[in-house]
C-alpha cells in the first residue's frame, strides 16, 4: 500500500507543477495546481501516519522518509502562505523543485527497516528533526521568493513585459518575503541544533561531535547569520536575492551530499 | 424575444455627430416619453455615453419609429445621422449588448467604466418605468460584464503611457506607493501627466525641479508638490525612488556620475528613471551601473502599452467566449418561457373542453348520485393528466433545441392555440 501511496504522491506532484507552470499562462489553472498539491499533501500525510503506526513513533528518522517529510512540510506551508492573494504563481517555482528533491529521496532509499538504535530514538530526537525539517522549510520558500524577484528583475530590466513581469508579485514584496522566511527559519534552525546538542549530551555524552554534517549545518547556520547581518546593514534587492538562492543550495548540499559522503550518528543508513 | 438596437459609436461616428445626437438631460426625457407611448414598445433603454448612444427596445416597434422619436428628442433630421447608425435584430442584438457591456466594443478594449455606464443606463430606464421585459437582457449583459473582469484580465494592464509608468512604478515598488518620492525634473508635457498620475496614485512625495523656477511652481501648485533650485538637481536624484524627466535639454541632464553617487549612497534601494523628453534627459546605460537601477523611456513605455494591449487581445478571446456562452443561456432561458405559456394554454385548453362535456353529461344523466359524480370526474382527469404528461415532458425538452421554436409553432398550430389565451400574445 506505501508504494502505492507514494505513486500517488509522485502523480499528484508531477501534475500540480505542470498546472502551476501552465498558470502562468491560464490563471484558471492555478484552481487545479492548488488542489493537486493539497492532494499530494494528503496523501503524505496519510503515507506518514501509516509509517508512524507502524513504528509506533516518529518515522522520518531515514533520508528517503525524511524527504517525505520535508515534501509534506513544504506543501503545507506553501498552500498556507499562498492564502494572501497574488502569490499562487510562486507555485511554478516551488512545486518542481519539490517534486524534485522528492525524487532525490526517491533514489536516497531509507526504508523503515533501517531503524536506528533504540537508544537514539525518543521525543528529543522528534523535536530536533521537525525543528531542522521546519527552518529547510523557511529556507526553501525564502530562495523561491528570491528566485521570483530575479526574474521578475530579468523582465523588467530587458524592458519587454513577458509573463513573469505580469504574474509574479512586486519586486518589493518578493524581497521582503524572502528575507522574512529567512528571518523565520534561522531561529528554527538554531533551536534544532541547540535541542540537537542537549539530546547528544544526554545520549551519547557530548554537545558537538564534529561530525561532516554538524560542521555543514554550522556553516549553513553561519552563511544565513550573514545574510541577516547584511541585510540588516542595508543590503537588499538583487545582491540579498543571489545570497539566498545560493544559501539554499548550501543546504541541500549539506542533505544530500553529507548524508552520503560521511558517516556518524547523522549516517542514517543504520 | 424581438430586442433590437438601433444606434451609433466610435467607430460608426465622428464625435461632431455623436455629441450632436447624444440622448441626455431632456432629450433623454422626452425620448423615454415618446417611447412608452407607442403600443408596439415592451421596453426599452436608452444607452448615451461619450462614444455611443444607443437605443434598446424590445415588442414589434419598427425601426423608423424609434428613429423618428431620436431625431425629434434631439432635434436633428433623420436623414443627417442615418448613414451612421447600425441596426442589430435578435441574437446579434443580444451579442452586441453583452460585447459592450465587457468593454469588448469600447474604444480602449476592456475598460470597465462602460459596464458602470450600462447598469447606469438601466438604473435610468428603471426610473422612467420603461425597462419592461428587457429585465432579463440587462441583468445577464451586468453579469456577463462582471464576469469578463473577474475572469479574464482584459480590464488589466496599462493601456496609455501615464498609467503605465505608474503601473511600472508598482511591479518595482509594490501596490502602496505612499512611502515613495518622487522628482519631476522639467515641466514638459508628457512629464506633468505623468507627474499627474503618480499624484492620483497617492504617491508619498513629489518634487520638481525645473530651470524656470516659476514655472516649475505651477506645476508643483497643481501636484501639491515641493520646489527644489535647479542646482540641488543632484541630491534631489539621489533622494527620489523615482524620477520622471521631460526637459527641452539637448544633452542629458542626468548623466551617469549623478546616478554613481545616488546608487552608492542607496545601498541597493531600486530607483526607475522614467525619460520621457526627446533628445533624452537621463544618460543612456545608466541602468548598467547597478541592477537596481531601472531606465524607460519613451519608446520603452510605448513597448510595454503594446505588450499589454497584445495581452488584451490575448484576453479578449475569452471574453469573447463568455459573451457566446451567456447569449446561449439566455436563449434557452427565454425558450423555456416560451414553453411556460404554451403549456398553459395547452391545460387550459383541455380543462375547458373537460369541463364542458362534464356539465353536459350531469345534464344528460340526472340520476348520478355525488359518489357517481366524483368517480366520473376523476376518470376525466387522469385521463386528460395522462394524456398529456408525454406533451409536457417534450415540450420542456424543446426548450433549447435548436429547433424548438418550430416545434412550438407546429404545436400550436396542431392545437390551434393562437387566439385561444391571452398568456400566448406575441409579448413574451
Amino acid at each position: 500500500m506505501d508504494t502505492l501511496i507514494q505513486l500517488g504522491v509522485f502523480v499528484a506532484l508531477v501534475l500540480s507543477s505542470t498546472a502551476f507552470i501552465w498558470g502562468f499562462y491560464r490563471p484558471r489553472m492555478e484552481w487545479s495546481a492548488k488542489g493537486l498539491l493539497l492532494l499530494a499533501f494528503l496523501l503524505e500525510t496519510l503515507f506518514l501516519g501509516h509509517l508512524a503506526g507502524m513504528v509506533r513513533g516518529f518515522p522520518a528518522v531515514t533520508p528517503g522518509i525524511w524527504i517525505s517529510f520535508f515534501v509534506w512540510m513544504v506543501a503545507g506551508a506553501f498552500l498556507l502562505w499562498i492564502r494572501r492573494a497574488g502569490w499562487t504563481p510562486i507555485g511554478g517555482f516551488v512545486t518542481p523543485v519539490l517534486t524534485l528533491i522528492w525524487l532525490g529521496g526517491q533514489l536516497m532509499g531509507g526504508t523503515i527497516a533501517a531503524r536506528l538504535p533504540a537508544r537514539l530514538t525518543g521525543p528529543w530526537l522528534t523535536f530536533h528533526i521537525a525543528l531542522a525539517t521546519a527552518s529547510y522549510t523557511a529556507f526553501l520558500l525564502a530562495s523561491a521568493a528570491a528566485l521570483m524577484y530575479i526574474e521578475k528583475e530579468r523582465e523588467l530590466r530587458l524592458k519587454s513585459p513577458r509573463v513573469f513581469y505580469y504574474r509574479l508579485p512586486s519586486l518589493a514584496e518578493s524581497d521582503q518575503w524572502s528575507c522574512r522566511m529567512v528571518g523565520i527559519g534561522l531561529p528554527l534552525l538554531t533551536a534544532a541544533m541547540l535541542v540537537g546538542g542537549i539530546w547528544s549530551k544526554a545520549v551519547l555524552g557530548h554537545y558537538w561531535t564534529w561530525t561532516g554534517k554538524e560542521i555543514w549545518s554550522l556553516v549553513t547556520w553561519t552563511v544565513y547569520v550573514g545574510y541577516l547581518v547584511a541585510r540588516w546593514r542595508g543590503w537588499t534587492g538583487h545582491r540579498a536575492a543571489w545570497f539566498s538562492i545560493w544559501a539554499f543550495v548550501l543546504v541541500v548540499i549539506n542533505f544530500f551530499g553529507i548524508t552520503v559522503m560521511f558517516h556518524g550518528v547523522h549516517d542514517y543508513r543504520g | 424575444m424581438q430586442l433590437a438596437v438601433l444606434g451609433l459609436n466610435h467607430e460608426s461616428a465622428p464625435i461632431a455627430m455623436r455629441e450632436r445626437v447624444a440622448l441626455s438631460g431632456f432629450a433623454l426625457e422626452q425620448a423615454y416619453a415618446k417611447l412608452a407611448a407607442f403600443s408596439g414598445c415592451d421596453g426599452a433603454v436608452l444607452l448615451s455615453t461619450c462614444n455611443r448612444t444607443e437605443i434598446y427596445w424590445a415588442g414589434p416597434l419598427a425601426m423608423p419609429d424609434v428613429l423618428r422619436v431620436w431625431s425629434t428628442a434631439v432635434d436633428v433630421d433623420p436623414d443627417q445621422f442615418s448613414d451612421h447608425l447600425y441596426l442589430y435584430v435578435g441574437d446579434r442584438a443580444v451579442t452586441h449588448l453583452f460585447r459592450v457591456a465587457t468593454g469588448l466594443d469600447s474604444l480602449v478594449l476592456g475598460e470597465p467604466q462602460i459596464l458602470g455606464q450600462v447598469k447606469e443606463a438601466y438604473q435610468t430606464a428603471q426610473a422612467f418605468d420603461s425597462v419592461g421585459t428587457l429585465h432579463r437582457v440587462f441583468l445577464a449583459a451586468l453579469r456577463v460584464g462582471k464576469r469578463a473582469h473577474t475572469e479574464t484580465t482584459i480590464s488589466q494592464n496599462a493601456l496609455s503611457m501615464g498609467y503605465a509608468a505608474v503601473e511600472l512604478s508598482r511591479k518595482i515598488f509594490g501596490e502602496d506607493l505612499s512611502e515613495l518620492s518622487a522628482l519631476v525634473v522639467g515641466v514638459g508635457e508628457m512629464g506633468s501627466l505623468v507627474a499627474r498620475h503618480l499624484g492620483s496614485a497617492h504617491i508619498g512625495q513629489i518634487t520638481v525641479i525645473n530651470r524656470t523656477e516659476s514655472r516649475a511652481r505651477q506645476l508643483a501648485e497643481s501636484l501639491a508638490a515641493r520646489v527644489e533650485p535647479w542646482t540641488r538637481l543632484s541630491d534631489a536624484v539621489t533622494n527620489a525612488d523615482l524620477v520622471v524627466t521631460s526637459t527641452r535639454a539637448s544633452i542629458p541632464v542626468i548623466d551617469a556620475d549623478m546616478v554613481r553617487n545616488a546608487v552608492k549612497s542607496r545601498r541597493g534601494r531600486a530607483m526607475i528613471f522614467l525619460d520621457l523628453a526627446v533628445p533624452r534627459d537621463v544618460e543612456p546605460g545608466v541602468e548598467q551601473l547597478a541592477p537596481s537601477v531601472f531606465r524607460y523611456d519613451v519608446d520603452d513605455l510605448r513597448a510595454v502599452v503594446q505588450h499589454n494591449l497584445k495581452r488584451r487581445q490575448r484576453e479578449a478571446a475569452l471574453v469573447e467566449r463568455i459573451v457566446e456562452e451567456e447569449r446561449m443561456v439566455l436563449e434557452k432561458d427565454w425558450d423555456v418561457s416560451k414553453a411556460g405559456p404554451l403549456i398553459r394554454s395547452l391545460r387550459d385548453k383541455a380543462e375547458r373542453i373537460r369541463q364542458r362535456e362534464l356539465e353536459q353529461t350531469w345534464r344528460r344523466l340526472p340520476h348520478l348520485t355525488e359518489h357517481d359524480r366524483a368517480v366520473v370526474e376523476q376518470a376525466t382527469r387522469l385521463m386528460l393528466n395522462k394524456l398529456l404528461n408525454d406533451p409536457m415532458v417534450s415540450i420542456r425538452g424543446w426548450a433549447g433545441h435548436p429547433d424548438g421554436a418550430v416545434y412550438l409553432q407546429a404545436l400550436r398550430d396542431l392545437f390551434r392555440l393562437d387566439g385561444e389565451s391571452p398568456s400566448l400574445a406575441p409579448k413574451e
